[in-house]
């Protein structure tokens, strides 16, 4: 590839991993948007060493008590009314019989 | 100005003055006349569809049949799942996806007499602030036309803000509907983390998304969210909470600067105007409150909106959904399609949180914003107990097309007063404060978690005090 960036390398790895393909006009553009979003990334990484415990559910010790969260479970054949259900198996419309 | 309500058509067809019919298509006139401009919608139901649903309506209301909107004209984003309308998110890789089933927020609307007339535009995946990356063209606001309506739900403020709706759906991530909302002289509301049901919405980022009513006033998208709240087995992250009771006349306001001053000069005295004109009568105003983690706020929502993406996205691989390209081997095939069919803005950030979530990076993005994300958290529960915040919506007043696409970081930096109640979980209101220059400005109000009530009659009493309700641009 003839695009001139510093990160080609990290670029590549991760078009790799994320199963994407970019045209080389794309390429150039993702160069320099990926250097101005790494700025804005980078402001978040000064917290990487602070000794709080991540948040990854917004009502965590919040919600007291968590009993009241919605845990009733349905069974997949509630969600699924039988005319699209075959042997078991749950048919997908546009893949016919 | 032309204003017209929810609230007043529901009125007219329930005591005659209305006729259904006549007034349904008359929306579809409406948008016949207006929407090759605007573009606000990407699919349209039939005049034979809509004659039989009113026939419909009007069998279960004869039936005795107790509905909430009978009749109403009800648009609908995009990334929102209907069996009766393709659901494209507006994506290329979703082109005439029609889903085998409808979002319980479509169910609910549906059952209670809305009249679904269309689905809205939107950014692709709902990732954007312009609804400029569409895969189905850019959508334009209707008070000036060379400039975005806001995004990502920028089809649904368009639909209503020429008047071919009376009540829209839009889903917020980072402010999808409230600076929509800003831009187009309407409102929106982003409930409570957990109190609208996801079941049905495309997902972008599922821990800071949630589906929010949009509409020409505040009494208008209080009536839709009584129309589509409530608890659903069917999404993991739904709450067995009903919102908190408001019966008081009394509100405290506080207004942090850094929700406010990096604001441009219009919006800032435009807001500082409505604060002063509400000020007194049971208002309390309270300045100069600090807010300092602004400053990490658009780092630690875009860390997480990018790593969420990347694994919801995952999906579209050739094999799940119709819109497929042909590939020598699975691997092939996928890239394929994910390269033909995703927009440059969605690959991007799919990327940027492949990378946020890679071994040897985790910890300094992902893991750290999820540390940022309880810092503000914390922060704003603290504040919220004691006040109702107050502040801009954007920063800016609507951006030419074209104007901000270019450079990721001035487009991002549109969100950076909405994407804190996402992060922190809470309800925010946006509503029009004003006009500078024929262009609308709007304010935003964020309280505790579910005092959607309390936001709601502080929003309900300042429309009843400005008159800024039910407006509807270039009429």
């Amino acid at each position: 590839m003839n695009v001139n960036c510093n990160d080609m390398e990290l670029i590549n790895k991760l078009i790799e991993l994320s199963r994407l393909n970019f045209s080389e006009e794309e390429i150039e553009r993702l160069c320099q948007d990926i250097n101005k979003i790494r700025v804005l990334l980078n402001q978040v990484s000064t917290l990487s060493k602070l000794n709080i415990k991540p948040l990854y559910n917004v009502w965590d010790n919040i919600l007291i008590p968590p009993v009241k969260i919605g845990i009733e479970k349905i069974d997949i054949y509630d969600l699924i009314s039988n005319d699209r259900i075959y042997q078991k198996k749950v048919k997908i419309p546009w893949r016919g019989e | 100005m032309k204003k017209e309500t929810a609230f007043s058509i529901l009125e007219g067809l329930k005591n005659g003055s209305i006729d259904f019919e006549d007034y349904a298509l008359k929306r579809l006139e409406i948008i016949q006349k207006k929407d090759p401009i605007i573009n606000a919608y990407i699919s349209l139901e039939s005049e034979e569809f809509i004659r039989d649903r009113i026939k419909e309506i009007k069998d279960d209301l004869a039936s005795g049949k107790k509905m909430k909107i009978p009749g109403l004209i009800v648009s609908i984003k995009d990334n929102i799942s209907t069996n009766f309308l393709p659901t494209t998110a507006a994506s290329k890789i979703l082109e005439n996806y029609v889903p085998p089933y409808n979002a319980t927020v479509v169910e609910k609307i549906l059952n209670e007499g809305g009249i679904i007339i269309g689905k809205t535009n939107l950014d692709e995946f709902a990732m954007g602030s312009t609804t400029e990356f569409s895969a189905y063209g850019v959508t334009k606001n209707p008070w000036d036309i060379t400039r975005v309506p806001g995004g990502s739900s920028g089809g649904s403020a368009a639909s209503l803000s020429y008047g071919s709706a009376d009540l829209s759906l839009g889903s917020d991530t980072g402010g999808s509907v409230r600076l929509p909302a800003s831009y187009t002289a309407t409102v929106g509301l982003k409930p409570t983390y957990g109190t609208i049901s996801r079941y049905g919405l495309i997902p972008y980022a599922n821990s800071l998304e949630q589906i929010s009513p949009m509409a020409r006033s505040v009494k208008d998208v209080s009536l839709l969210l009584d129309v589509i709240k409530g608890y659903d087995p069917r999404d993991a992250t739904s709450l067995n909470y009903e919102y908190k009771e408001f019966d008081e006349k009394k509100f405290k306001i506080c207004v942090p600067d850094e929700f406010i001053e990096g604001s441009e000069n219009p919006i800032k005295s435009t807001i500082y105007n409505l604060l002063e004109k509400i000020e007194g009568e049971g208002i309390i105003i309270e300045y100069g409150a600090k807010f300092d983690k602004l400053n990490y706020a658009l780092s630690t929502y875009y860390t997480i909106a990018f790593a969420e993406a990347a694994s919801n996205l995952s999906r579209y691989d050739g094999k799940l959904y119709p819109n497929y390209n042909e590939g020598h081997s699975y691997r092939e095939m996928s890239e394929n399609t994910r390269r033909n069919n995703f927009g440059f803005e969605v690959k991007k950030r799919i990327l940027m949180g492949i990378f946020a979530l890679s071994e040897g990076f985790i910890n300094d993005y992902y893991i750290a914003a999820t540390k940022g994300r309880r810092l503000i958290r914390d922060e704003i529960l603290k504040i919220t107990k004691d006040c109702i915040i107050a502040g801009s919506v954007s920063p800016v007043l609507p951006p030419k097309i074209g104007e901000r696409i270019n450079d990721p970081l001035k487009l991002y930096a549109m969100d950076i007063y909405t994407v804190v109640a996402n992060l922190a979980g809470v309800p925010a209101l946006a509503m029009p404060a004003g006009f500078y220059n024929n262009l609308p400005i709007g304010i935003q109000f964020m309280a505790g978690p579910f005092e959607e009530k309390k936001l709601l009659a502080l929003g309900s009493f300042i429309e009843d005090k400005t008159g800024l309700y039910g407006i509807i641009a270039g009429d």
